[in-house]
């Protein structure tokens, strides 16, 4: 009987061992590892960023080199960071299987690069880069400054946020889910989502054109001479504050909503429909604001107006 | 990503096309009077070709075969339908009660409404682009193709309640402006939605 017992402990003590062993053998077999390397790059050249989880920090500087820092998350293969004449390549190889956990890169660039990132999860911040960004990721947040230089920049359930320089350029954001915020940005801009809440805090914008299906849309700032601003949704609420209500040509329609204004004027019911639209026109019109809903409120109102 | 980003550019040159379409597709007046006179004009027409005193017109004489000369009518009522509906398309905020297109079920000879995004073609830009959608969506992590999906029951819900108020609604032509240009922003919505699933079937995704 004894033998019977110390034979089932053994073997139950090697069970435990192996399962252990087991256990080990499944964990990653590389703590997170530091990175630091550069090279030398083209000033004004492109950077391609490939990162699945983690985040990303990109930052321009006056230097003509790449340089990278920040760790390699347990279970990544390696990094592979190549330049190629005037082309910057730098992605984290993820295993094809097992565990493994995102990586953070802060990478430095010449300020004059084009900058391309890509990621699942992970975040992506953009800083001081003066060339053309495309910046995308699947449920990573975006954070960009934009200069002179234009920026496309989309996530699926992530958010966007892009502060301008006061510079015109074109900027196009987009989103399914997520909430999308522009300051300061100026030229021209498209920004679309589903249900992301849309919110714009102009510079002087040439023209703008913003829509979702049932996010929210907020504009407040300039609108250029000859400029157009076109926003659409079905049923997020949309409010717009103009800077000054002089060369006016506002049309504002709702299929069903309420449309309020400060130009002390009265939406109109449209023949035997609940349509109801406004329409105000100031000095020469040529600043077009074109506003569209299906079910929800419009507000709009100009700061000269406004008290 | 090349491919998908053409795939994306062909989308978007349907909903610009969609977008230079006529929108405002009431006529600026009743239409049917007159086409129920000339329903009755038709008859004593018809009546002609048995009686050799009614001078018989030409075209129906050398054209149309008497079997034809059903389908033919039909077809010249729904051109006649067509050309008023195009006719008025500069409409006015006259309301009409123009009757609704209609066009011959396949196979059964029945006539059924044919609804103004489907007559413009927009169903069918709507149709491909939440197809290709769904075949993307297995390129996504399984918590953004939740989001996609979610959103995507969202913009065809705002899709239907556009087109069941334009089906419903004897409505003005400016209303009907507005449904057809919400109609298309939520066309553009939806291409949206295409391109960001296409731009994640990335080489990085595992």
């Amino acid at each position: 009987m004894n033998a019977l017992i110390q034979h089932a402990c053994c073997r139950r003590s090697t069970c435990w061992a192996v399962l252990l062993s087991l256990l080990l053998v499944n964990q990653p077999a590389v703590a997170e590892t530091p990175i630091d390397e550069r090279q030398d790059a083209a000033s004004e050249g492109h950077v391609e960023v490939i990162n699945i989880s983690g985040s990303v920090e990109v930052a321009g500087w006056e230097e003509d080199q790449v340089a990278i820092t920040g760790t390699l998350g347990r279970g990544v293969e390696r990094l592979d960071f190549s330049v190629d004449g005037d082309q910057t390549r730098i992605e984290v190889i993820y295993p094809q299987t097992g565990r493994s956990e995102g990586s953070d890169l802060q990478i430095r660039i010449p300020a004059g690069s084009s900058l391309d990132v890509r990621t699942v999860s992970a975040s992506i911040n953009a800083a001081d880069v003066t060339g053309r960004q495309w910046l995308n990721s699947v449920s990573g947040d975006i954070t960009s400054e934009v200069f002179d230089s234009d920026l496309e920049a989309e996530t699926v359930s992530g958010s966007l946020d892009v502060s301008g320089a006061a510079q015109p350029t074109v900027i196009a954001l987009k989103t399914v889910s997520g909430n999308i915020e522009a300051n300061a940005v100026s030229g021209e801009l498209e920004a679309g989502s589903v249900s992301g809440r849309i919110e714009v805090d102009a510079g002087m914008l040439d023209r703008a054109r913003l829509g979702t299906t049932s996010g929210r849309i907020t504009l407040d700032g300039g609108l250029a001479s000859g400029g157009r601003y076109d926003l659409s949704t079905t049923s997020g609420r949309v409010s717009v504050m103009l800077d000054h209500d002089a060369d006016l040509d506002l049309d504002a329609q709702s299929f069903s909503g309420r449309i309020e204004n400060c130009f002390g004027l009265d939406a109109e019911r449209e023949g035997y429909s609940p349509e109801r639209s406004l329409r105000y026109r100031a000095g020469e019109g040529d600043r077009t604001v074109r506003i569209r809903t299906m079910s929800s409120r419009i507000e709009i109102c100009a700061e000269s107006l406004s008290g | 990503m090349t491919n998908d980003r053409t795939d994306h550019s062909v989308n978007q040159a349907v909903l610009e096309q969609a977008g230079q379409l006529p929108r405002a597709v009431t006529p600026d007046r009743d239409l049917w009077p007159g086409i129920a006179g000339r329903l009755g004009e038709q008859l004593p027409a018809e009546e002609a070709t048995a009686n050799p005193a009614v001078v018989t017109p030409i075209h129906s004489q050398r054209l149309l075969p008497e079997r034809w000369q059903a389908p033919a009518l039909a077809a010249s009522l729904l051109v006649a339908l067509l050309l008023g509906y195009w006719i008025g398309r500069e409409g006015t905020d006259a309301p009409s009660s123009a009757p609704m297109v209609t066009e011959t079920t396949p196979g059964t000879g029945e006539l059924r409404p044919v609804s103004l995004v489907e007559e413009v073609g927009l169903l069918e830009a709507r149709n491909a682009m939440a197809a290709e959608i769904e075949a993307g969506l297995d390129r996504l992590p399984a918590d953004a193709r939740i989001v996609v999906i979610d959103n995507l029951t969202a913009i065809n819900k705002a899709l239907d309640q556009i087109d069941a108020v334009l089906e419903q609604a004897p409505a003005t032509g400016l209303d009907r402006q507005l449904l057809i240009s919400m109609y298309t922003d939520q066309l553009a919505r939806l291409s949206s939605v295409q391109a960001l699933v296409m731009n994640s079937n990335q080489e990085i995704l595992l």
